[in-house]
């Protein structure tokens, strides 16, 4: 049950803190729709359910108006082939920032990707997960790898988030006790981390606009030292710190994709290159010299700090005592 | 007072400190200098008085102190256990840390008076604190991981301490690659023993062993990892002296002390140690004459050192290593807190030898001709490509 819950307060948290130029009757109604549809997808019993609700999500994506600037039909498509979203980047440079990540921040993809895998017969399902698995950490590699030539904040959350998803499905599909436990750890502490990377990038955006595509450092921390308070401590938890719910939730996959075989060994290796893209990304934008539009910039309004603040103690929470929101 | 309260007691108290000033600060909330300095002092005066009682019960022929605090997490039948225990490797550590600590402590309340980031500092100090007395006391080696990584992420934003600067920054994103890259040796070598159900033998102990190095080798800036380390110096000085001087670059050898099982069973892998270590000394000794900062080649020299610490391991002296990391951490942290006043130490040295010091490597420096002396000194203050020569 903490899942859904979880995104349907994740999409009421982001319309509570969104910079007021975004927030139109359309846009709130867009976010709320989308929360709801990833509820109702961890929600619904079977495949087809959760499949029906992930396509709904979209549908707010693809209506022209609902949102600050369209993602493109291709680009918004491109999000459902899970785990190959080729316009991944695309979608999240050009397309609504908060409603694209919140729909990638559930997840939904692998959700039924192993909802799917658990409906075929026994043996079909035994010689299909190594594969799955396989598949799925070469996919978090593979986005591991091209996240390390980004440096444009929209693409290197594109490319974390395709990582995030694809080490979820790795765990789901695995068919162990730990490498699930760890898989929905790891979802519901990417899914806050993430959401929170890409509300701390939209308040930026709505401070300083453009500059914030800027190669090289930014400084923006002489500004916003908060701001970067709660950005670094959602990315310490996708590089999996511990203290925060990113840890366990690394440990329990680990453990879990050890017992299938050697492709385990991947996840270390993804779990270092998004920790260090993600923690560059904060470098990039807190630190350096201070940008001129960054001198008397506000720093986290207060609909944008007890937003913050709750995500911050629910990761902190989560780190400290797993077991309470372990299934 | 029970044993395990006492070896409890300096893992908790920076912790709690940390979380307390942590707290205050994101409620903006500004407690004075005064008494964030002496909240620390007081923090690390406790925490050296616990693990001297440790120490003194120990050399009373008590057992290894512990204590558990039950399981942290489990899922799906894994879980890690909230133990520690201190024996004697243990016990050289934490004493070591936690003097050295509350000494740079002390330092630092005068050191950074009026620094707009003191704050900052102080939180910082004692995550790394609470970090490096958790990762010595440790008993699984999940646990020894939460004390690294949280060691590791409070260098980073350490070396990145004075952010409104580049260089920092740069630094700062060196030092957290070569640490990611030894976190992977650490994580691998964690789930291998978790299949191995803690007892590998063989082939798995002998890549145990491996990926421990691997680990040891980004924590100990040994070869070819150790590139970071002289940039690391963008730091306050107070923090180059108990990360890279004291502390932080010797958690990588006490992994590999701790790792002493796999490696007596794969003799590759001591051997790689052997090799890693002799080559990062020999590096650190030839790079470390060119360096014209007093901070970068204590870098060097502390590399070189490491790199000999990394020798002996390997040829299974583990007494005499432990006894090189603790004269070295001690030597190398009055070194590096004596560092910003070196200029003023050798003026003192200098009229107090009637004005007869020569200068270090003036002989051979006389043997070049002048106009390539003052291309050298450029090249080497990287004073030409900024065109300042």
């Amino acid at each position: 049950m903490i899942l859904p819950a979880l995104h349907a307060a994740l999409a009421v948290g982001l319309v509570l803190s969104a910079p007021r130029s975004l927030r139109t009757t359309r846009w709130t109604l867009g976010v709320l729709w989308i929360g709801a549809c990833a509820s109702a997808a961890y929600l619904s019993r079977s495949t087809a359910g959760a499949a029906l609700a992930w396509a709904a999500a979209f549908a707010p994506l693809l209506m022209a108006g609902v949102f600050e600037r369209p993602a493109g039909p291709w680009a918004a498509f491109s999000l459902a082939f899970f785990p190959a979203q080729t316009g991944l980047a695309a979608a999240f440079e050009r397309g609504p920032l908060l409603p694209t990540a919140l729909l990638l921040n559930g997840h939904l993809g692998a959700l039924t990707a192993s909802r799917l895998l658990a409906a075929l017969p026994p043996d079909d399902a035994a010689a299909a997960r190594p594969w799955v698995v396989a598949l799925a950490l070469f996919m978090a590699l593979a986005s591991a790898v091209l996240a390390l030539r980004e440096t444009r904040p929209r693409r290197v959350l594109a490319r974390l988030a395709a990582g995030q998803g694809a080490l979820i499905l790795a765990g789901l599909a695995c068919g162990n006790a730990a490498a699930q436990a760890g898989a929905l750890a790891l979802g519901q502490a990417s899914a806050v981390a993430m959401t929170m990377l890409a509300g701390v990038c939209a308040s930026l955006e709505s401070r300083v606009g453009a500059a914030l595509e800027r190669p090289g450092y930014l400084g923006l921390a002489a500004g916003a030292p908060r701001l970067a308070t709660f950005f670094a401590v959602a990315a310490l938890t996708l590089a999996g710190l511990p203290l925060t719910m990113g840890f366990p939730a690394l440990e329990l996959l680990l453990g879990g994709l050890f017992e299938v075989g050697p492709a385990g060994l991947a996840l270390p290796v993804v779990s270092a290159l998004n920790g260090f893209v993600v923690l560059r990304l904060f470098a990039l934008l807190f630190w350096g010299p201070a940008l001129d539009a960054a001198r008397g910039m506000p720093d986290a309004l207060p609909r944008e700090r007890w937003f913050l603040s709750a995500a911050v103690l629910f990761l902190l929470f989560g780190g400290l005592f797993p077991s309470a929101l372990l299934p | 007072m029970n044993d395990g309260l006492l070896l409890a007691l300096p893992v908790v108290l920076p912790a709690l400190l940390f979380a307390a000033l942590g707290l205050a600060w994101l409620l903006d909330l500004r407690p004075s200098e005064a008494a964030v300095g002496r909240a620390t002092s007081t923090c690390w005066a406790l925490a050296v008085l616990a693990v001297a009682a440790l120490v003194l019960g120990s050399l009373g022929g008590l057992p290894p102190p512990s204590v558990e605090f039950g399981r942290w997490f489990f899922g799906g039948g894994r879980h890690v256990t909230l133990a520690l225990r201190a024996d004697a490797l243990s016990l050289v550590m934490l004493s070591l840390s936690a003097s050295l600590v509350g000494i740079v402590a002390v330092f630092s309340r005068r050191y950074m008076h009026r620094d707009p980031g003191f704050h900052r500092f102080f939180i910082l100090l004692n995550m790394f604190g609470a970090g490096v007395m958790l990762l010595f006391a440790a008993e699984p080696f999940e646990l020894l991981a939460v004390g690294w990584e949280l060691v590791g992420a409070a260098s980073v934003l350490l070396v990145a301490f004075y952010q409104q600067r580049e260089a920092p920054a740069r630094g700062a994103l060196r030092v957290l690659a070569a640490y990611r890259c030894a976190d992977i040796g650490l994580l691998a070598g964690i789930a291998l023993l978790h299949h191995a159900h803690g007892a590998p033998s063989g082939a798995t102990a002998a890549a145990v062993a491996f990926c421990f190095l691997f680990a040891a080798m980004g924590k100990s800036a040994q070869v070819p990892f150790s590139g970071w380390l002289p940039r690391a110096m963008e730091g306050p000085t107070p923090s180059s002296a108990i990360f890279y001087g004291a502390l932080s670059v010797h958690a990588g050898a006490y992994l590999l002390l701790r790792a002493r099982p796999f490696l007596d069973a794969s003799a590759w892998a001591a051997g790689a140690v052997v090799a890693v270590g002799a080559l990062t000394a020999l590096q650190g000794a030839l790079v470390g004459r060119t360096c014209p900062d007093a901070k970068t080649s204590l870098a060097h020299a502390t590399a070189t050192q490491l790199g000999l610490i990394f020798v002996e391991i390997g040829l299974g002296w583990d007494v005499l290593a432990l006894w090189h990391i603790a004269g070295h951490a001690v030597l190398r942290t009055a070194q590096f807190l004596r560092a910003p006043s070196l200029l003023h130490d050798h003026h003192r040295l200098h009229s107090g030898a009637g004005g007869h010091l020569t200068s270090a490597g003036a002989p051979f420096g006389a043997l070049l001709p002048r106009p390539f002396q003052d291309w050298l000194y450029g090249f080497a203050l990287d004073l030409r490509g900024r065109g300042l020569s």
